[in-house]
């Protein structure tokens, strides 16, 4: 989301809104017109809310737990580099997926039907995931 | 957009435009010269080309600048090898993107918030192939 000034010394309308001259616009987009000064890039666009690499000696657990901000439209990613887990969703009660290298879990949330994931190496494992608003 | 040169008749082609005689014609639609006596296609030039970069990126880090100008794109990512970690704009932009091996992954953006992509593999070895197209 960078922040503009509009330096051009006429009123300019950008994605809609009419911006003074000296007066400043913060955007979600890059534009490119002439006049128009960057002050800064922040804040920045990110899809990605969490993201992570997990490293499990046999036997081992770990939790990925989704940000409390995401209530809905989000999607969970788990990938396996190497070794063999077992993956829980919500519970450690629940019945657990059998991930092996090489394996990816994916989940895409309309709403959050997912508050935590839970892991557990049954051999020295390496996982990646990403959590991604969309 | 290939080139057409009417020959014949002034003719009107399907979406109503009128194509005099002895007059040239760009388009981004392919005509059936059939259909259209007198039409001939002149040049297949300029065609249209929704990819605005292909290529691949090699470990340990690279910088993919999104071309100015270009407003809509898909970003379409293939790690042939390593586990590239990719941030959005900057690299104090986190948590960024963690890749591996395989993966694939599209990014659709309808309006330019990401201006580069900045790929800081894990290791010394990997590539990313990456095609940016304009949708």
């Amino acid at each position: 989301m960078p922040t503009y000034r509009n330096d051009s010394g006429e009123r300019l309308v950008i994605a809609g809104q009419t911006v003074e001259p000296g007066q400043k616009i913060e955007t979600n987009v890059y534009y490119y017109i002439e006049g128009l000064t960057k002050i800064t890039d922040e804040p920045y666009y990110n899809p990605v809310v969490s993201s992570g690499k997990l490293t499990l000696s046999e036997g081992a657990e770990d939790t990925i737990e989704i940000p409390e901000s995401l209530s809905e439209r989000f999607s969970v990613d788990v990938y396996v580099s190497s070794g063999e887990i077992e993956l829980r969703i919500n519970s450690t009660d629940s019945t657990p997926m059998i991930l092996s290298a090489g394996s990816r879990h994916s989940e895409k949330c309309m709403s959050r039907i997912i508050d935590k994931l839970y892991i557990k190496a049954i051999s020295d494992a390496e996982i990646r995931y990403n959590i991604l608003k969309f | 957009m290939p080139t057409y040169l009417n020959k014949g008749k002034s003719i009107s082609i399907n979406s109503g435009i009128k194509i005099p005689a002895d007059s040239e014609y760009e388009t981004l639609v392919w005509l059936d010269e059939d259909k259209y006596p007198g039409l001939r296609r002149i040049s297949d030039f300029p065609c249209f080309n929704p990819i605005v970069m292909s290529g691949f990126f090699d470990a340990p880090k690279a910088v993919i600048e999104i071309p100015k100008g270009l407003d809509r794109f898909a970003l379409h990512l293939y790690v042939e090898s390593g586990s590239p970690v990719i941030y959005f704009s900057t690299m104090e932009n986190k948590p960024p993107l963690r890749l591996y091996a395989g993966a694939k992954w599209n990014i659709r953006v309808y309006e330019r918030v990401i201006n580069v992509l900045f790929v800081d593999f894990e290791s010394h070895m990997g590539r990313l192939w990456v095609i940016i197209e304009r949708i």
